[in-house]
């Protein structure tokens, strides 16, 4: 399991907590592959979900972030990305992260849900440092980017066609970060993903990816500036958005 | 000096917020649209206004063009007005970005206010 898996995992069970009637969550932990339950657990993913759970002894070398949740834009929350649980390690160009995940987090509170969802209307954050590599991870429930975004006439007679024809996914997401298209029609809001999200791996000096994963589809930048992206449809699609920049530490 | 011959110092870190973010009130305590108030309420004195961006974490784009677009397209604030009266500054480079995008917002503010 990695990080983005387990995230997703959590954030899932945690809506289950939100329900009406909240389905009973039981786990015999003790059966669980070890390695899957000292990630988890090192995550914060028993505390998040208020279970019993005798810790694990700690990966050695890795340090994690506890999962957290919100329902409003929290800077506080973003930084506490860098200066708590990665400390002393110094992410690169932490002011362009803090844009970044703020921003992330500020598309979620516009975007994501539909006013008619039901459920919680969250953002869950987290990130991990194993060996040389740093990943921050921030995901949502909401529609996706996919159906948030306004089509083109372009787009809406090739959503028409049969499945396979009809707008990528991937596709979507790209075009989401390259023009000033959002899901509002007010011109000058809807610039956040290319200006900041996607801006904290494009000035990373080093090896690093910027990934976006939204409904069936999935949008991948390398580190450095002009690098080119890449899109790709997944079989199973993914509930909601989850934004991953991960980069090597040097 | 411009404006009334005063001077107003707002040190964003030290007089609204370390950790600036999101655009509207609803969007979260340190939003660009909360920000704007602070801003508005100095210039209106017709001070001449000092912004200190130094020692906050970042800022977002979406922060950065409510506070500061917002003054002209929100407040009505004509935008050779604001080239008179309000000096963005950090000593810290790392944050000079910020102030570059913080002007054009209210240049492209100006621009499409006047159509």
């Amino acid at each position: 399991m990695t990080p983005s898996g387990a995230l997703v995992l959590a954030a899932e069970l945690d809506r289950w907590n939100h329900l009406p009637k909240p389905p009973r969550f039981k786990a015999d932990t003790g059966k669980w592959a070890p390695n899957v339950r000292r990630l988890l657990g090192q995550m914060g993913f028993f505390a998040l979900l208020k279970l019993d759970h005798v810790p694990d002894t700690a990966s050695e070398g890795a340090r994690y972030v506890q999962f957290r949740s919100g329902t409003v834009v929290d800077g506080k929350e973003v930084e506490d990305l860098r200066q708590l649980d990665l400390s002393p390690i110094s992410v690169p160009k932490a002011k362009l992260l803090f844009a970044a995940v703020t921003e992330a987090m500020t598309n979620v509170v516009h975007h994501a849900y539909k006013d008619e969802d039901s459920g919680p209307k969250n953002w869950w954050l987290s990130a991990a440092h194993e060996a040389d590599e740093v990943v921050i991870l921030i995901y949502d429930q909401g529609a996706g980017i996919p159906k948030t975004l306004p089509l083109t006439l372009g787009e809406r007679l090739r959503d028409l066609l049969p499945e396979g024809f009809a707008t990528h996914d991937g596709k979507m997401i790209e075009v989401a970060h390259e023009a000033l298209r959002s899901g509002t029609s007010e011109e000058y809001r809807g610039r956040g993903l290319g200006r900041d999200v996607r801006r904290y791996i494009e000035e990373h000096d080093g090896q690093g990816t910027y990934r976006v994963i939204s409904g069936r589809g999935e949008y991948t930048v390398p580190a450095g500036l002009g690098a080119k992206g890449s899109v790709r449809s997944r079989p199973k699609p993914l509930r909601g958005t989850l934004i991953e920049w991960r980069l090597k530490l040097q | 000096m411009k404006g009334n011959g005063t001077t107003k110092t707002i040190a964003i870190a030290r007089d609204f917020s370390k950790f600036p973010a999101g655009r509207f009130r609803e969007d979260g305590d340190a939003s660009g649209a909360a920000f704007r108030d602070l801003l508005v309420e100095a210039l209106r004195s017709n001070a001449r206004v000092e912004v200190v961006f130094d020692g906050v974490a970042g800022f977002g784009s979406s922060f950065l063009e409510e506070a500061f677009g917002g003054l002209v397209r929100e407040s009505q604030m004509e935008k050779a007005f604001l080239d008179e009266h309000l000096h963005l500054r950090a000593d810290d480079p790392d944050l000079n970005d910020f102030i570059h995008l913080a002007k054009r917002y209210i240049e492209e503010a100006g621009q499409a206010v006047a159509g």
